[in-house]
């Protein structure tokens, strides 16, 4: 009996979700494309943002201007994973707090370089119309001390996207634009450079 | 006597035989006189058949052009030469090409009227490509007081497109200019002549707030743009990320003739 009222249930239910989507139509495979590009490129923008912030040959003020224009890319309380080799815990930062940090890291060479930036979870659209992905990286971590000695390591993260269609109004042009936020950045694992 | 029956006998003989040669004379020349002028009546019949023969078919080809709605006026016109060339001499056919002529010559009217109608509703042609068609139709010479004027309108036209082409390529310039920096931007070897660069660039701004918009697909009211962003930071932007991946699409100037939103197009 109770399976009986289930089905009746699961078809109602399949039912409205048709409906619901049926209201805003897919993109198409073109505009798809654009957005996980989009997307993809705000990713390799922030990799590049974290070199020039790591980087010790970075001037003061040019660090603090990228931190704030990389802090734009992220959603509002994003946090971040470090991890190391010497350790097993993870600590997770405040991305203002990760770049501040990154900025005055205590080594006199620094070299971080992202690598195989890719999505893992491709760009879905949610409920409430937004679409959400995941992309990992590779980031080389290279830093060097005064005396000399180097650490690396290799660190596998994942990054969650958000991509959400907004419209507004500029000089008379009404656009549509595709706002793509980061979220959290999780560590997956870490092995030595 | 022997002598003179002798004389008399040979006489005779030159005499037969004179006749003889006169009356096959005669008879040759009756005879030949009669077959010429039965050859000159026969060639006289056929030149007469042919004759018909050619206003038949040129009357049949006139007609044909008369009733052909199909053809172009150069082409009737090419096939009314080619008849022509015949040189028949017949008053129904000069009568009838007379009437060709006349069919060819509105037909040239219209096709020219036409054409430079087209040429004007044209938008996407050039003011070069407007005057190379129009100067093509005025080699025609065809002088009728509707085309006078609509050349009149088409030269207008002409002088309008050139004015806004002279515009437009002011602007391309200035973009060149504009699109010269983002690659310089992106390219510079340290970040004080980026920076130097950035600043001589902003001078082509209405403000370091002006509007930079970008464009990642489509077109028109279907176009997706990134989030729109400013141009000191797209600036900025170029110089931290060592790349140019735009090309411009459009801009706006403000009163001052300075820029104050920049379209840019995702490469």
């Amino acid at each position: 009996m109770n399976l009986k009222y289930f089905g009746r249930f699961l078809v109602v239910f399949l039912f409205f979700s048709t409906v619901s989507y049926a209201q805003e139509p897919e993109l198409s495979p073109e505009r798809k494309a654009a957005v996980d590009s989009l997307a993809l490129e705000k990713v390799r923008d922030l990799s590049k943002y974290i070199s020039i912030i790591g980087n010790k040959e970075t001037p003061w003020s040019e660090a603090n201007r990228v931190i704030e224009r990389a802090l734009e890319l992220f959603m509002e309380g994003s946090e971040i994973g470090v991890s190391s080799v010497h350790r097993k815990k993870i600590k997770y930062y405040k991305m203002k707090d990760y770049f501040d940090h990154l900025m005055l890291l205590n080594y006199d060479q620094v070299n971080i370089e992202w690598f195989d930036i890719q999505y893992i979870s491709d760009l879905k659209k949610q409920p409430d119309g937004r679409y959400v992905g995941v992309i990992t990286i590779y980031q080389k971590f290279t830093g060097t001390t005064k005396e000399g000695l180097t650490y690396k390591d290799v660190t596998k993260k994942d990054i969650t996207v958000y991509v959400e269609r907004k419209t507004t109004q500029i000089d008379g042009i009404k656009i549509g634009f595709w706002d793509v936020l980061l979220g959290d950045i999780r560590v997956k694992e870490t092995k030595k450079g | 006597m022997n002598l003179q029956r002798q004389t008399y006998s040979q006489t005779q003989t030159g005499r037969y035989a004179n006749l003889l040669l006169m009356s096959f004379l005669a008879l040759f020349l009756v005879l030949g006189s009669t077959s010429c002028n039965s050859a000159k009546k026969k060639a006289e019949a056929e030149a007469a058949a042919k004759k018909a023969a050619a206003i038949k078919k040129a009357t049949t080809d006139l007609n044909a052009l008369l009733g052909d709605e199909s053809m172009s006026a150069d082409q009737l016109e090419k096939k009314l030469n080619d008849i022509k060339a015949r040189k028949i001499n017949n008053p129904d056919i000069a009568a009838l090409i007379k009437k060709v002529e006349q069919k060819v010559q509105t037909k040239k009217v219209s096709e020219t009227k036409k054409a430079l109608q087209d040429i004007l509703n044209d938008n996407s042609l050039s003011a070069a490509e407007k005057q190379k068609k129009l100067d093509a139709i005025k080699a025609k010479g065809i002088n009728n007081p509707d085309i006078a004027g609509l050349i009149s309108k088409v030269e207008a036209n002409i002088a309008d497109k050139k004015k806004i082409e002279a515009e437009a390529q002011k602007k391309v310039e200035k973009v060149k200019t504009i699109h010269d920096y983002f690659g310089e931007i992106a390219g510079a070897g340290s970040t004080d002549h980026a920076n130097t660069l950035i600043n001589d660039a902003l001078n082509l701004f209405s403000s370091p707030d002006a509007n930079v918009l970008i464009i990642i697909a489509g077109s028109g009211d279907n176009a997706d743009y990134d989030k729109p962003t400013t141009i000191k930071k797209y600036l900025n932007y170029l110089k931290d990320q060592k790349k140019a991946p735009t090309k411009i699409e459009d801009f706006k100037k403000d009163a001052s003739g300075k820029i104050k939103t920049l379209i840019l197009r995702k490469l």
